[in-house]
């Protein structure tokens, strides 16, 4: 990849003077564009894509601060490896993986277990029983929650859950990826993947039955 | 062999198909519960998408300067990329090993001793030294070192003080 030594201001006033010309153009004529060395073109697929590939690697690592830079991090790798960006699939879903993987290395960096994270034993202890008998639902008082409510319940459920299985939530349930995909991203079987979404779901089953009850 | 939690999160997500499922209904004690289980996950998932596709999630701000932080650490890391031995051409490894090796075979060449060789010819000359400078001493040695011959010019006679050192 031809490889050009650019000023921040310049390409920012860059991509702002050619904003109009750019926007019509799709993600791929921009791949394109930046695997000839254009950083003009890749920042504007940064603008496309920034807001959600912060929101999914937020959602695995609860914490701003965090996400920033590991978005920041995944964007980096991203135009390191665009050459090898074929177009099998849309830039956007290349750029999700990267993105889940940086995050994923992210969370496997870090050391500790906090105060939380969900045991597995407990785990297959409390939801494999529940499991074939199926848990209790336990009834709340029918209140309508408000979305902020439920953004915050939500949010603190998941929260509770490991890093483990709150990124198997993420990825399946939240982004749709198949247990293989997970699998893949997570280096681990695709055993480990189904078993750690069933506990998660248990998990978060107990925790978020009054608000997907009365939604 | 699939444990019980692997195929009940395939059967939750439809995964299960002809004996496999059978097998699984067998298994599963209370099948209505199961179902009514499987409609809980299904309405849990729901949410999940619903709170993941809405604006239940944190603004990234300012974007401007996440836009100008992600420029600088790419222009760092391809300046760091060119500085670094891993961007260099196959063709520069090669001419840097070339010169490697020459330096190292000079090296050898002038610092490492060299083996005696034997001296081809019948004598060689030794240090010699005369007090008087308007003397010459030459000294011929066998290189077998049986034979020492002092060849002295300039000397009528031979001092009883004058030794040989």
């Amino acid at each position: 990849m031809r490889q050009k030594r650019w000023s921040t201001e310049f390409l920012i006033s860059q991509s702002a003077a050619n904003l109009s010309a750019l926007s019509v153009e799709d993600d791929l004529a921009l791949v394109v564009r930046c695997q000839k060395g254009e950083l003009v073109a890749f920042n504007e697929l940064v603008g496309r894509h920034r807001q959600k590939a912060f929101a999914m690697i937020y959602q695995m690592v609860r914490n701003e601060e965090d996400a920033r830079d590991i978005a920041q991090e995944g964007f980096v790798k991203a135009w390191r490896s665009i050459a090898r960006f074929r177009g099998e699939s849309a830039f956007g879903t290349w750029l999700h993986r990267i993105m889940s993987n940086v995050a994923i290395d992210w969370l496997r960096r870090r050391t500790g277990v906090s105060a939380g994270e969900f045991d597995d034993t407990k785990g297959l202890q409390e939801a494999a029983a529940g499991a074939r008998t199926v848990p209790q639902a336990v009834l709340a008082a029918p209140e309508r929650l408000s979305d902020a409510e439920v953004r915050e319940r939500i949010d603190e459920a998941l929260g509770r859950l490991s890093s483990e299985h709150r990124i198997v939530i993420v990825l399946r349930e939240m982004h749709g990826y198949e247990y293989q995909e997970i699998a893949d991203q997570c280096g681990c079987s695709l055993g480990t993947v189904m078993s750690r979404l069933f506990y998660a779901r248990k998990k978060l089953q107990n925790l978020l039955r009054d608000v997907y009850e009365n939604l | 062999m699939k444990t019980f939690e692997e195929k009940y999160t395939a059967w939750v997500d439809g995964r299960l198909s002809g004996k496999e499922l059978q097998a699984f209904e067998q298994e599963v004690e209370g099948m209505e519960a199961a179902e009514s289980d499987r409609r809980e996950v299904h309405q849990l998932g729901a949410l999940l998408r619903s709170h993941a596709a809405g604006g239940g999630l944190p603004v990234l701000e300012p974007v401007v300067e996440f836009d100008r932080a992600v420029l600088d650490q790419i222009t760092a890391s391809e300046r760091g990329w060119r500085q670094a031995p891993g961007s260099w051409s196959s063709g520069w490894l090669a001419l840097a090993g070339a010169a490697c090796l020459a330096v190292a075979a000079a090296g050898y060449a002038l610092l490492v001793p060299k083996a005696a060789v034997p001296v081809p010819y019948f004598a060689e000359i030794t240090s010699v030294r005369a007090a008087d400078p308007s003397i010459f001493a030459t000294a011929i040695q066998d290189p077998s070192g049986q034979v020492t011959v002092l060849w002295i010019d300039g000397l009528d006679y031979l001092p009883d003080t004058y030794k040989l050192r």
